[in-house]
């Protein structure tokens, strides 16, 4: 293993959004440390199941959805004004 | 940021110019994206419903402020994304889990413990990411199913890149200490088979 371990980096690390140095030393840590390179594959494995879910959508929301909104204002307010 | 699609920026110019069916062709590009962050923040269907659709309404009133030369999805997600969490933190807001019972259709060749298994697994993951502080689950959902940048986030939500950072980084955790029992089964019981 090579230094502590970098459980509190592998988000940001998975992400791609460490700055270059700092991912050096994760990735240089991750080849070193099984229990960290397993640490990263369950978060990986979470925002895959994640992705996963699905959305339990209402049987012909979708196709209502305009007309819903339509039907709401849309008709009786033009674009105008900043948004609040 | 990526520049706007040209077929999206001449809708949202005759949308600004007065078009509903411009606007409509917009509306019907995002609406399951922006129904979709609702959704995963406020976890109900209704509320998720009024958010998107307050979200439409805000944005055609605010088109004459919009830069034409940015692409409309990030700005429509950042909307719905406020409302949402807007609405999560509002007194009267009063979350309650999704419906169980997602229909599923038995992936060929997979055990029935799989199967079950995996049920079992989606039901607790769906209990975990309503119990996330909402704030958490914003920024989770606007990472794992939008894909935006922290940068991104940060913008969207008014928030630093940093606390960007930490929400998510608790968020995972807390969604990874949920699954534990869950993963990586198939290995473990390999290696005890």
């Amino acid at each position: 293993m090579t230094g502590p371990h970098v459980t509190e980096s592998l988000s940001a690390y998975m992400d791609g959004e460490l700055a270059l140095p700092e991912r050096e030393a994760v990735a240089a840590h991750l080849r070193g440390c099984p229990s960290c390179a397993r640490h990263l594959e369950e978060l990986l494995a979470v925002d895959a199941a994640a992705r996963e879910l699905p959305l339990s959508v209402p049987d012909g929301y979708f196709e209502a959805f305009r007309g819903s909104l339509r039907g709401r204002r849309l008709t009786s307010r033009g674009p105008a004004g900043p948004l609040c | 940021m990526h520049a706007a699609d040209p077929v999206e920026a001449d809708l949202l110019a005759r949308a600004r110019g007065g078009s509903l069916l411009a606007f409509e062709e917009i509306v019907k590009r995002y609406e399951r994206r922006v129904y979709g962050i609702a959704l995963r923040i406020v976890r109900r269907h209704e509320v998720a419903d009024d958010v998107a659709q307050e979200a439409f309404m805000r944005a055609h009133q605010a088109l004459s402020t919009f830069d034409l030369g940015r692409p409309f999805g990030p700005w429509i997600c950042r909307i719905a994304a406020n409302l949402a969490i807007n609405h999560v933190r509002s007194p009267e807001a009063r979350e309650t889990p999704l419906p169980e019972g997602h229909a599923e259709t038995a992936a060929p060749g997979r055990g029935a413990l799989d199967l079950v298994l995996e049920r079992e697994a989606r039901e607790v993951l769906e209990r975990a990411l309503g119990d996330l502080p909402a704030e958490q689950r914003a920024v989770f959902a606007l990472r794992t199913f939008e894909e935006l940048s922290y940068r991104e986030i940060a913008d969207a939500l008014g928030i630093s890149i940093g606390t960007v950072m930490s929400r998510l980084s608790r968020a995972r955790e807390r969604l990874r200490a949920a699954l534990a029992p869950y993963l990586g089964l198939p290995t473990r019981r390999a290696e005890e088979g």
